[in-house]
């Protein structure tokens, strides 16, 4: 495993990390609510009942969020399980959504996964192809601004994938594009993308900032 | 401790507003904010006498809205809530002029230990950097 790859799997549970730390803060402060106000309410069965009633559903939901966050941090240390593996395409992007999203709502960003009807899979290293989309993810908000999104659209008929910034009333992603050159912030990709047999373009779109992954075939 | 005025600052609405109640009920005034900017406003509003306020949060972040107290209000406290697993963050925070630091999930009486600590040193409290070890 090379350096960039452990830095992704580091920067990646960090961040997941942090959030579930954010999860157990909260249930922990809605459980320590409940313990202050049993003396407080002893006598009033009535008031506990509709205070807990209230707070139980927010346990409930840090719990559910807990769990997704979990699930995420398997799904990542297994994507190196096999390689090379078919990688699902929507699945893979859904992934590297949620493991990004932290990422952009620091930046006041929302990231935007527009999946395609079809099923798309690709023979292909999953945690390599995982990191390139990463990647793009960053380049892109780079170049956003607070209140932009990031519109991520898989393309199989081209076996791309293309991020597009977008400014928050703009509604759908740009069908008119061409792809350039890799942009010189990805010089630093360029033994993986050899390696998955890939390549990343600038895609220029009416001046706005995007990127399209050409995935292999 | 009675009347003490804190505002908490956290982008995790649900755990600031619940952890805002309990201070409520140990008879600390304890205001909720859940972005930097909406902080900034606070404090200029409400002048609290402790700021207890998340490093990691959209937009202006933890330790812009330290150093803007610092300069603006430097006689308010500020104590940071850090969700990593280390110190190596408060430890930086304090150098930045941070009171005090807490790692998140709290206890309570460790936070309202530390804001009876931070306003019990406010008569010290000079614009210096911060004086308390973790």
């Amino acid at each position: 495993m090379r350096q960039q790859e452990v830095a992704y799997l580091g920067r990646m549970t960090a961040g997941l990390t942090h959030e579930m730390k954010n999860v157990l803060a909260t249930i922990k402060e809605s459980a320590g609510l409940m313990s202050d106000l049993l003396p407080i309410h002893v006598d009033k069965p009535e008031v506990l009942k509709e205070r807990f009633e209230r707070i139980l559903p927010s346990i409930l939901e840090q719990v559910r969020r807990g769990v997704e966050i979990s699930n995420r941090m398997s799904r990542l240390a297994h994507s190196m399980d096999h390689s090379p593996a078919d990688v699902d395409v929507h699945d893979l992007l859904d992934e590297v959504v949620f493991l990004m999203s932290r990422f952009a709502r620091l930046k006041q960003v929302v990231l935007t996964l527009f999946p395609e009807a079809a099923r798309w899979s690709v023979s292909t290293d999953p945690l390599r192809l995982q990191l390139v989309m990463a990647a793009a993810v960053d380049h892109c908000l780079e170049g956003a601004q607070a209140g932009q999104r990031i519109a991520i659209v898989p393309a199989s008929g081209q076996s791309r994938v293309l991020f597009q910034v977008l400014d928050a009333d703009q509604g759908s992603p740009a069908t008119e594009y061409r792809v350039g050159a890799r942009p010189e912030g990805l010089s630093g990709l360029a033994e993986v993308l050899e390696e998955l047999g890939a390549d990343v373009g600038v895609l220029e779109f009416g001046g706005a900032v995007g990127l399209a992954v050409q995935l292999p075939k | 401790m009675e009347g003490l005025r804190v505002l908490l600052v956290d982008d995790e609405e649900e755990f600031v507003v619940t952890l805002a109640e309990r201070l409520k009920l140990r008879g600390i005034e304890a205001r909720v904010a859940t972005d930097g900017d909406e902080a900034l406003t606070k404090v200029e509003e409400e002048l609290p006498q402790v700021v207890v306020l998340d490093v990691m949060m959209p937009g202006t972040s933890g330790i812009d809205v330290l150093q803007h107290i610092r300069r603006r209000h430097p006689e308010v406290r500020v104590i940071l809530l850090t969700g990593r697993g280390s110190t190596k963050e408060g430890i930086e925070g304090m150098r930045l002029g941070a009171f005090d630091f807490l790692m998140k999930p709290v206890k309570i009486e460790d936070l309202t230990q530390k804001l009876h600590d931070a306003v019990g040193s406010e008569a010290g409290a000079s614009g210096g950097e911060g004086g308390q070890k973790p």
